[in-house]
């Protein structure tokens, strides 16, 4: 598949300062593609070189197909841009706004006026048809000029900081139209600094830093490249007869297992019996803010088992682990793990044989603020 | 939210249906009605219209009564000379000055408002956006000269103006028009702020209607002095005819020393568009054919305004930024 963007060696400088260092980007279409990276990174300078708004000093960059240096025209029909600071023409209502940016593509009258309205629709201004521009709210600014950007029905869209400025719902309306926009097809280059918000709304990142791209790709695929191991965490059931060295022990055994960490879980405390089980300073201050059961504030007060009730009413087995349970806490181990899935799998199955109680497996993903505080090292000032 | 339909999503450049227009043209149109909307819209531009053409009407007036006056003594004299020649003065002088002025923000208004990198991301071509805005700044200046023809038209009236010197008036005010028009584009199109591609839009537009006749008339006298003085040592007839031909043409980039000119030419039954001198370098020299000062000032300010909006178009392309754009990281 020909991809809608692709750099190689693009480069920007300002005199001695390098605003972008031959960067190489492709993207596939039908991406949503965040681009992520402190300021001053070079985000909005790719950006406004992939829009046909500056020259690269060196290098090359396609969209669509069509060359930024010598095809502009080209690249303008399959492109719609967003700046990051944009203005809107005030003396115009709504419609004229996008009718004349409609008629700038070269679409026909009777094509125009269906087109504004279904856009209007698609962005939540229809009854702001007739109003004049200026007395819209900066949101609906941003959405009046997010519809602009699709009038020609582009392949690509740019759009540089989307949601700065805004409010809280209004930054929640605005991520709900670019998912919509995902899912309509487009192949979308946005920029943020809000990383929860870019990892809901991209599939593909890329992590710029001092004009350089360190990193670039899917995000599960990203995220599992900055781990150099897994971690897998298993909830145990309490059971009084195991202690943590216990556990930790028939864990570390286990092939693959580059470390155990073991902490109680605080839904199951237990008040004094439990604090006696642990060690180290997690236990001296749990003591300290759970001195009993009458003392405990209301949100560590103990419950009523651990176990369901048709667990705890089942087996002779099952009825002295709740008998254990009553007394100890459950716990919550953290494996550090080398290996792939069938592995993973196999580990699962060695803890059920080793006798541990467990009733949780999940692996951890780390999120994207972790992978990009780990990719760039904090090396932008 | 409904989502965008593929039918109504057009693609982009297609070619529409017989019958209708062509990209082309609905771009042009559009351009072009976007700007003069934006210069016609609102009470402003009708209540500016009023009040020129009620002031005209008083200048008019106060003209007709100092000339009716003044014929008193001379009921010969035609008073349609004076009125004519008052209001295409004032009319000329208002040309300098709004013209620079409506044309001095239409680029950096632009830019200020930030719509400057929206414009360019579409397909719209430099050359239309810039002409487009062009042609809606100074359509105001054309409407405000013709909205004062029929004032114009009474001194037609009152006797002592040829249709040919109104024609003549009108085409020296659209060239004044059309040049210190672009020299406004030009200085909006290199400075970011419009104030100050305003200031120098007036400093440039100065140049040949204050400084050059000054400069003009201070060196000629000065040459005058010195060649008088030393009669030992005339000057040779190339000299005298290069200081000859050099000032006439200095002194016909000034519009309203061209048209002084044009007129007196006129008063002296000459011909519109050549005219005679005898003797100019002394006695002997025999006649030498002239050009109509009116001709080498509106050549030369078509002349300067293609120069200016080609440089205007050069100055405004986002890639290059415009002067003090260059070299401007983007912010990250």
């Amino acid at each position: 598949m020909t991809p809608i963007v692709e750099t190689r060696g693009l480069t920007k400088s300002y005199g001695p300062f390098q605003a972008l260092e031959a960067l190489n980007l492709t993207i596939e279409p039908g991406v949503v593609f965040g681009f992520i990276g402190p300021n001053g990174a070079g985000k909005t300078t790719s950006m406004r070189i992939l829009a046909t708004l500056l020259e690269p000093t060196a290098g090359e960059a396609w969209v669509g197909g069509y060359s930024v240096t010598r095809e502009s025209r080209g690249v303008r029909q399959v492109l719609g841009y967003m700046p990051d600071n944009f203005g809107v023409y005030d003396n115009m209502k709504v419609w004229e706004y996008l009718d004349f940016f409609a008629s700038a593509y070269g679409l026909p009258r009777s094509r125009r006026l269906g087109l504004i309205d279904d856009l209007l629709a698609l962005v939540d201004l229809s009854e702001k048809r007739d109003g004049y521009v200026e007395a819209l709210s900066r949101g609906m600014k941003q959405r009046l000029c997010l519809a602009r950007t699709l009038v020609h029905d582009p392949q690509l869209l740019i759009l540089d900081e989307p949601a700065s400025g805004l409010d809280p719902r209004a930054r929640v309306e605005l991520r709900a139209l670019l998912r919509q926009l995902g899912a309509l097809g487009k192949t979308v280059i946005v920029s943020s600094h809000i990383l929860t918000e870019m990892a809901d709304i991209c599939d593909h990142v890329g992590i710029i830093e001092r004009g350089r791209l360190l990193a670039s790709g899917p995000i599960e695929e990203l995220l599992r490249q900055v781990q150099t191991s897994r971690s897998v965490l298993v909830r145990l059931i309490a059971d009084a007869r195991l202690g943590d060295e216990a556990v930790a022990e028939r864990v570390r055994t286990i092939p693959g297992v580059l470390g155990v960490e073991i902490e109680p879980l605080a839904a199951t405390l237990r008040g004094a019996p439990a604090v006696v089980a642990m060690e180290g300073t997690r236990a001296r201050a749990l003591s300290q803010i759970i001195p009993g059961e009458a003392g405990a504030p209301p949100h560590l007060q103990p419950v009523p088992s651990a176990l369901p009730p048709e667990i705890a009413g089942g087996s002779a087995t099952d009825q002295r682990l709740a008998a254990a349970a009553s007394a100890a806490p459950a716990r919550l181990v953290r494996i550090d793990f080398d290996g792939d899935d069938y592995r993973l799998y196999q580990l699962l199955g060695e803890l059920l044989t080793r006798g541990l109680p467990v009733y949780g497996f999940t692996e951890e993903v780390g999120d994207l603020e972790d992978a990009f505080m780990r990719i760039t090292r904090g090396m932008v000032a | 939210m409904t989502a965008m339909t593929a039918d109504t999503a057009a693609s982009p450049g297609a070619t529409p249906p017989g019958g209708e227009e062509s990209p082309r043209w609905n771009r042009a149109q559009g351009m072009l009605a976007k700007e003069l909307r934006g210069r016609m819209r609102g009470p402003r531009a009708f209540v500016v219209l009023s009040f020129y053409l009620l002031f005209l009407a008083g200048f008019t007036l106060l003209i007709y009564f100092l000339a009716k006056l003044s014929a008193a003594s001379d009921p010969t004299t035609p008073i349609g000379k004076p009125v004519f020649l008052g209001l295409v003065a004032f009319q000329l002088g208002l040309v300098c000055f709004l013209a620079p002025s409506f044309t001095a923000g239409v680029i950096s208004g632009e830019r200020e408002r930030q719509t400057y990198d929206l414009l360019m991301t579409t397909p719209l071509s430099l050359m239309l956006i810039v002409a487009a805005k062009l042609f809606a700044a100074l359509a105001y200046v054309f409407l405000l000269i013709i909205a004062a023809l029929p004032l114009l038209a009474i001194s037609l009236f009152l006797g002592g103006v040829a249709p040919e010197e109104v024609a003549i008036a009108f085409l020296m005010l659209f060239a004044s028009a059309l040049l210190f028009g672009t020299i406004g584009l030009c200085f909006s199109a290199w400075v970011r702020s419009t104030i100050g591609a305003a200031a120098l839009a007036y400093g440039a537009m100065l140049v040949p209607v204050v400084a050059l006749p000054i400069v003009a008339a201070t060196g000629f006298s000065f040459l005058a002095a010195i060649l008088s003085g030393s009669n030992s040592n005339n000057p040779s007839p190339t000299v005298s005819a290069a200081i000859f031909y050099l000032g006439g043409f200095i002194l016909s980039l000034n519009p309203f020393i061209a048209g002084g000119l044009t007129e007196a030419i006129i008063y002296s039954n000459e011909s519109l568009f050549f005219f005679t001198i005898s003797n100019p370098f002394g006695s002997g020299s025999g006649t030498v054919f002239v050009i109509g000062p009116w001709i080498i000032y509106t050549v030369t300010a078509l002349i300067a305004t293609v120069f200016f909006f080609l440089l205007s178009l050069r100055l405004a392309r986002p890639t290059r930024g415009g002067g003090r754009r260059r070299g401007t990281p983007a912010q990250s």
